[in-house]
């Protein structure tokens, strides 16, 4: 890791209360910024955790978006949540770009095309456009602003688990492997 | 409640002493083995600019603040510390942490005697009288050194105060120590009043050295304390042990505005029970 994450042994006071025995590395090096990790969390818990949008469909989100952004940390570590969540393996292949896309029907198969369309390395707004009408044919505008700020947070944290390193966890890279995704 | 009534009830209730403190710098011309900060030659400067210490004395003032303690590493090595002293008293009423070997330099003194009708106190670091006791744990040379420019000052009125570091286990030794420390200070023409004994905490390179005593956080004085690496719950907190810093008591990494790392701090003494707290002057850690 190219920075040193905090552990529950030197977490700085203001943040103490997210650390426990088993605090991993993104919050550990965010708490390097107490400030900022106390403001990014109930951020990152809101788009993460549970909401309007179902956990199948952000899981579906991130995880497509962290294959095309090329960020280890998060595709390793979403493959497994995206499996916990009961996406197949099937749908997992597909959002790693190793089986065809039709895997996904009707409004999943559009917001699969939007999120092509918004994760891509350089981002064609004639292409977002489309997707984008498209996605909207089949869902809610409330839905719609939660998945694109989500693929906007995870792209974020994307490239900060590159620039980092972030390293996975043991027990995920044992399950990838156990199920042969290493 | 705004903040500044917020920390203003805190200071009533003895739970901060409203001393805003600045770590000037980490580098040192001593190396002593209990620094909190194991500062030595060696240590990196890692400076506060005189800029940031400035706007953040005068931001003080306006959050309810009522004085200042400058420390270190050794805060006269920074070329226009004395200066700064001069300018901050202006503001608020301050106290230098020093080791006291810089103090007989001209350009110090000569910046220290245009402050002797503003409230500017230096507090010189002096563990016993007798100098072979004194340089056990602060240096060969450093007793001789840091009594050098004292006299001329005192003489000149400026207000000198003596800090000794307590390295004993027992109070009864505490105090035939002070009966010592008292004797010596009038010696000098100075008040024995102002001699204060600190207790020794076990963070710095006091820990690597395993010296003096192992303190849990609430029962630090809750001062804030800025550094060049962020702001601290105590001037305890922000200490080095083998070039890396702990962490625990950091509150945030932004310093200025001061109102953002007054609002870490307030929140931290908020959510504590203030029985469990004991204010750091009944403790000798001051």
């Amino acid at each position: 890791m190219k920075i040193q994450p905090m552990t529950l042994e030197n977490a700085p006071l203001s943040v103490r209360s997210y650390f426990s025995d088993s605090t991993g590395p993104l919050v550990g090096t965010l708490a390097q910024v107490p400030e900022l990790l106390q403001r990014t969390m109930p951020f990152l818990g809101q788009q993460f955790g549970q909401s309007a949008l179902s956990m199948r469909h952000k899981e579906m989100i991130i995880l497509g978006v962290s294959v095309l952004q090329g960020c280890i940390y998060c595709t390793q570590t979403h493959t497994v949540l995206a499996h916990q969540e009961g996406l197949s393996l099937g749908e997992l292949q597909a959002l790693h770009g190793k089986m065809d896309s039709t895997v996904f029907l009707g409004k999943e198969s559009v917001l699969w095309s939007y999120v092509l369309a918004m994760g891509a390395d350089v981002v064609d707004s004639n292409r977002v456009s489309l997707a984008m009408d498209r996605l909207k044919e089949e869902w809610l505008d409330f839905e719609i602003v939660e998945i694109t700020m989500l693929i906007g947070t995870t792209i974020m944290l994307n490239r900060y688990c590159i620039a980092l390193e972030i390293p996975t966890s043991e027990s995920h890279l044992v399950w990838l492997q156990e199920q042969g995704w290493s | 409640m705004t903040i500044v009534a917020e920390y203003n009830s805190l200071i009533e209730a003895g739970q901060s002493s409203g001393r805003l403190w600045l770590y000037s710098n980490y580098h040192c011309n001593l190396s002593c083995r209990y620094c909190l900060t194991s500062s030595s030659p060696q240590s990196p400067v890692r400076g506060l600019s005189k800029e940031q210490m400035l706007e953040a004395v005068k931001q003080a003032r306006n959050l309810g603040f009522t004085s200042v303690g400058i420390t270190g590493g050794e805060p006269f090595l920074m070329s226009w510390m004395p200066e700064l002293i001069h300018d901050i008293a202006q503001t608020l009423p301050v106290i230098v942490l020093t080791n006291g070997t810089m103090l007989k330099r001209k350009e110090v003194r000569s910046h220290l005697l245009k402050c002797v009708d503003l409230p500017v106190q230096i507090q010189v670091s002096i563990d016993d009288p007798d100098p072979t006791i004194n340089d056990i744990n602060r240096g060969e040379g450093s007793f001789h050194r840091a009594l050098a420019g004292i006299p001329w000052l005192v003489e000149r009125g400026v207000s000198i105060r003596i800090s000794s570091t307590r390295i004993f286990k027992d109070s009864a030794t505490h105090e035939q120590h002070d009966a010592k420390m008292n004797l010596w200070m009038k010696h000098l023409g100075l008040n024995p009043n102002d001699h204060v004994g600190r207790t020794m905490v076990q963070r710095g390179q006091a820990a690597v050295n395993n010296l003096g005593a192992s303190v849990e956080w609430e029962m630090l004085p809750a001062d804030l304390t800025l550094t060049r690496m962020g702001a601290f719950y105590s001037p305890f907190g922000p200490t080095y042990i083998e070039g890396k810093l702990q962490t625990d008591m950091l509150l945030s990494r932004t310093i200025l505005p001061l109102e953002i790392p007054l609002r870490h701090l307030v929140t931290c003494l908020n959510s504590m029970d203030s029985s469990v707290r004991t204010p750091g002057a009944k403790t000798g850690f001051v």
